[in-house]
């Protein structure tokens, strides 16, 4: 099954890796990566494609949103549904 | 004022009283700080030792532990404690020296990239590349070991930002955010379940002690007369001999709470997190039961096991507003038959020591002063079955990482921030080894450490599960050409004993419990023996082996 997760990150250093590293370390896989900084504010837009057949999303949203460099975490299930973590929520 | 001297302000200005540490080169700014400072900084003989002190510091306190190493070789020391911290969810601030910024990806001398190395054990790090971030960092780093769930934050610090000059003093702690309970709705369903229920268990973890919780968890025991089965962290939640606890559940755990367990038509799980080592196969595991799951950390609620109901949020607080389930009498009759036939004999045969009675007594005979440190292995599993545990935080055992090597160091840090507390180490000849020269430490400082050496010349727990289920081919487990521990002990200036047969038990424990000083007690174990009773790997918690 593939997510496609999108995240707010804060830029410290350490913080891409951090990420990616934890995406793995749970049991998905990486099978896209993208990252934007739209304004020099600190912040980067990232998106991502992971894949697992049995490992729960919502798990590592929360596992995801734990991090913090990280202050948003969504699904985009759809283009009309979107499911966004606030901090420190349960799914 | 440089960089390591604003550090060093900064341990002060949180409270820091002791920090645990090893100098090098690249630490050497912050040690030459600490020369003038009022943080005692007790010296270990090697790094694993800091880390692993600073762990039992802060499980026997509940403040933060801290420890100090060098880059290179120094910060790798710290790491086995650092994941041991992580694991179970220990507050820690590790400081580690790294090379000045300008060799920093040169390969250069004692370079390392601990913040690299560490990142996937740590709940955060830093690299100060800045000597104007110092006071920011040093209050996030405490700010975030402490708060929700605990765990370990390290700061690398380069030679030359901690030799830099600056004019900045420390951050004060802002006031402490209080941490709500669970939303309305999420409790009314909570009730819901708790007063439906007919066979309800309460499945008690580590994270009641973390959170403050064990007065409202025992108060709820009362309020409600729920059975108790606990994990290895959560032994003490409720005394051991509470006539409501049914002892550890899992792979080592007693018939009654695992029977308890897979029988339960509700469990509560409170502050655990459905480890493996407690739920043996897990789609096996309380098949019949409802889960109602109250946790800090919203990550574990539907991690391993789907909740029906999520509790986040002040334990405390959640606690308080549960109901009492009705007619459940017939169930705390079962559970008390199942507890009272299955409890453990002390009656072996033979005269040599029969280590589970040894431990029994010894937690019988102690007072109320009693905190005791495991090492990992057989012995670790003989003190959760058959030691008395009055409290979480008097039993300090390496749960999650399961680190051999972790009791002494464990002992060093608990003697430290409790010094009226009588600190038993049980440990074993294979993980003594591991940590062995920590004894220096305990001498230096007069540690009144006492240390039960279980020594059967073996890896036992090894030896066991490669008897039961690798056909009893024993693969490198043979401990006999073992040091005279005795001589060994005696050599650090301990004084040490030996213990061959079951009539020396009771001088030995009254030796242990009433030294002043610090002692070790050698005592000979059947190699053969096994602990009882065993969940297979991969099997159910209702497929429990015993001794034939």
């Amino acid at each position: 099954m593939k997510y496609t997760l999108r995240l707010s990150v804060h830029t410290a250093e350490g913080a891409i890796i951090r990420i990616l590293g934890l995406v793995e370390r749970r049991g998905f896989a990486l099978a896209r990566v993208d990252t934007t900084s739209p304004e020099d504010n600190g912040h980067l837009d990232m998106e991502l494609d992971v894949v697992s057949a049995e490992r729960s999303i919502d798990v590592l949203m929360r596992q995801l949103d734990k991090l913090f460099d990280v202050s948003h975490v969504l699904h985009l299930q759809s283009d009309t549904r979107r499911l966004v973590l606030k901090k420190g929520e349960a799914c | 004022m440089n960089g390591a001297q604003l550090i060093v302000a900064c341990l002060e200005t949180e409270g820091t009283e002791i920090v645990f540490g090893y100098p090098g080169g690249a630490i050497m700014p912050v040690y030459d700080a600490l020369y003038d400072s009022s943080l005692k900084h007790v010296l270990v003989r090697h790094e694993q030792g800091a880390a692993l002190a600073a762990d039992g510091f802060a499980r026997a306190t509940g403040k933060v532990g801290v420890c100090i190493a060098t880059s290179g070789p120094g910060g790798t020391n710290l790491v086995t404690g650092i994941a041991n911290a992580f694991a179970d969810s220990v507050p820690m601030v590790a400081i580690t020296g790294q090379v000045a910024t300008p060799l920093m990806g040169t390969d250069s001398f004692q370079e390392v990239d601990i913040f690299g190395i560490t990142m996937p054990v740590v709940k955060h790090s830093f690299l100060l590349r800045d000597v104007a971030d110092i006071p920011r960092v040093m209050r996030e780093a405490f700010r975030i070991a402490a708060e929700g769930r605990p765990g370990p934050v390290l700061i690398d610090v380069p030679k030359d930002v901690a030799a830099a000059q600056t004019d900045l003093h420390p951050l004060l702690a802002g006031p402490q955010q209080q941490v709500a309970g669970a939303d309305a709705a999420s409790i009314r369903k909570a009730g819901e379940l708790v007063r439906a229920a007919r066979r309800p268990v309460l499945y008690a973890g580590g994270g009641i002690v973390i959170a403050q919780a064990v007065e409202a968890f025992r108060q709820y025991v009362e309020l409600s007369g729920i059975p108790v089965v606990t994990t290895l962290k959560g032994l003490g939640s409720v005394p051991t001999r509470h006539e409501r606890c049914l002892g550890m559940l899992g792979m080592h755990g007693t018939r009654a709470a695992n029977q308890a367990v897979q029988d339960a038509d509700l469990l509560v799980c409170v502050g655990a997190r459905f480890d493996d080592r407690a739920t043996g196969k897990l789609d096996g595991f309380a098949p019949k039961a409802k889960v109602l799951h109250m946790d800090a950390d919203p990550s574990e609620v539907g991690k391993l096991r789907a909740a029906d109901v999520g509790l986040l949020g002040d334990l405390s607080k959640n606690l308080a507003q549960l109901p009492a389930p009705v007619d459940i009498e017939a169930w705390q009759a079962q559970c008390e038959r199942d507890k009272v036939e299955h409890q453990n004999r002390y009656d072996a045969p033979g005269t040599g020591v029969y280590a589970p009675a040894l431990l029994r007594q010894l937690s019988e005979e102690a007072d109320e002063r009693l905190l005791l440190t495991c090492d990992v292995g057989q012995h670790q599993m003989w003190v959760a079955q058959h030691c008395e545990i009055s409290s979480p935080d008097r039993h300090l055992t390496s749960g999650g990482l399961g680190t051999m090597g972790f009791g002494l160091p464990a002992a060093i840090g608990a003697q430290l921030g409790t010094p009226d507390a009588c600190v038993v180490c049980v440990t074993g000849d294979g993980s003594i080894m591991m940590n062995v020269q920590e004894l220096a430490t305990i001498k230096r400082y007069n540690l009144p450490v006492k240390i039960v050496l279980l020594d059967n010349s073996c890896l036992g727990m090894v030896r066991q599960w490669q008897d039961l289920f690798f056909d009893g081919r024993q693969s490198e487990v043979d401990l006999s050409d073992n040091p005279d521990f005795v001589r060994v002990a005696e050599s650090f200036g301990i004084p040490a004993f030996r213990v061959d047969r079951r009539d020396q038990v009771d001088d030995a424990i009254q030796t242990i419990l009433n030294s002043d000083g610090p002692v070790l007690a050698h005592v000979q174990i059947d190699p053969a023996a096994n602990v009882w009773p065993l969940v297979p790997p991969g099997m159910t918690n209702s497929t429990m082996m015993d001794e034939a």
